[in-house]
């Protein structure tokens, strides 16, 4: 069996409000399509439920660093009593969605994802041997590229559903 | 006798899953459906339709789909549907027009899948030298095209184009998908 690291566990958001339930599942795809991601959705459940709709959809997208490392994501949206609103954008009525949305990001790693290494305790061996002493640097590099996908999705999302702080440049500390 | 169905002569696509409750038009579904593979010069096979005993919450109804295509005298590609309806029944609905039509509510489950089957027509597997010759070829000289363009077209281009006009049916939130000219815009 290949070897699956954890990386990034359960990268956390939560929110409440107006959003558009499409254009959020058309940036998380655009964005894993950008960054060379191959597509795997496992769940897309929607239920019409008495207080709104229920959705729940999770996504494990790959992407595969070299023939030995490669990058995975679990991306898991809920989204609760998602009820249609209509409201006023720049003078225009836009139809939007209204409900709660959690979202968990996790990262992981795959050593030897072809199973080449593990045909025998030997072999498996001299894998671990590689991975944590003589290609450490590498192992390390890889991991960090996974954290930084995961933490760069993460707040492309947040811009999407406006949960930055709103702040401004100062030119003194003030006292 | 034919050679047993190795990881070199044919290759699985992952599944994907829709799980819907609510209210949909059964039959427009079913004819996009069977009219997408159609038009896209499928080979297409109900094996199995199943309508079980209806229970006090409604009907129950199993379908199991099979479409293959020949691309090449070397390459096709299969498509598995598995489609599973829960607690159906009739509902009228108010159109825009103000006609009334009869729609369906209920639950729906659906897996889609598929692979890719090399030289299905058995050319390759008259004798056991001609056999090795098409693992070698499988997996060191086709190796590249199998896995960054033949893949590709099958899960971009046929099954992800199929799922998503699903989710349109069914005016699902999450429908649309980046990948969709991935392998070229005309087809």
């Amino acid at each position: 069996m290949s070897e699956i690291k954890i990386i990034v566990d359960h990268l956390r958001m939560d929110f409440k409000g107006m959003f558009n339930a499409n254009d959020l599942f058309r940036a998380i795809d655009s964005w894993l399509f950008e960054k060379g991601f191959e597509k795997r959705t496992n769940k897309n459940f929607e239920y019409d439920t008495a207080s709104g709709k229920f959705m729940e959809w999770e996504s494990y997208p790959w992407k595969k660093v070299t023939d030995y490392y490669r990058q995975m994501m679990k991306i898991r949206i809920l989204i609760y009593d998602m009820v249609k609103k209509d409201v006023v954008h720049e003078g225009k009525k836009e139809r939007l969605d209204h409900g709660r949305v959690i979202i968990y990001l996790d990262g992981y790693l795959e050593l030897d994802y072809e199973h080449r290494w593990d045909g025998n305790a030997f072999l498996q061996a001299v894998r671990t041997l590689f991975d944590k002493w003589l290609y450490v640097h590498y192992t390390e590099s890889f991991e960090k590229m996974v954290t930084r996908d995961c933490h760069m999705l993460n707040d492309h999302l947040e811009k999407l559903l406006n949960l930055k702080r709103h702040w401004r440049l100062v030119e003194s500390v003030p006292a | 006798m034919s050679m047993p169905e190795t990881k070199y002569n044919a290759e699985n696509v992952p599944v994907v899953y829709i799980r819907y409750k609510g209210v949909w038009d059964m039959e427009d579904l079913y004819q996009q459906m069977v009219d997408w593979f159609r038009q896209r010069k499928y080979h297409f096979y109900e094996k199995i339709y199943k309508h079980k005993h209806p229970s006090p919450f409604g009907i129950e109804r199993q379908y199991v789909w099979a479409a293959h295509r020949h691309e090449d005298d070397y390459l096709s590609f299969h498509i598995s549907i598995y489609f599973h309806t829960y607690d159906a029944h009739d509902v009228e609905v108010l159109m825009k027009d103000g006609s009334t039509r009869a729609f369906t509510k209920g639950r729906i489950w659906m897996e889609f899948t598929g692979k890719m089957e090399y030289d299905d027509e058995k050319r390759w597997e008259e004798r056991a030298f001609y056999y090795s010759l098409r693992n070698v070829y499988n997996k060191y000289v086709i190796k590249k095209k199998k896995e960054q363009l033949w893949w590709d077209q099958l899960w971009y281009r046929e099954i992800h184009q199929l799922y998503n006009l699903v989710q349109q049916r069914l005016k699902m939130e999450s429908e649309g998908f980046e990948h969709r000219y991935w392998t070229g815009v005309h087809r």
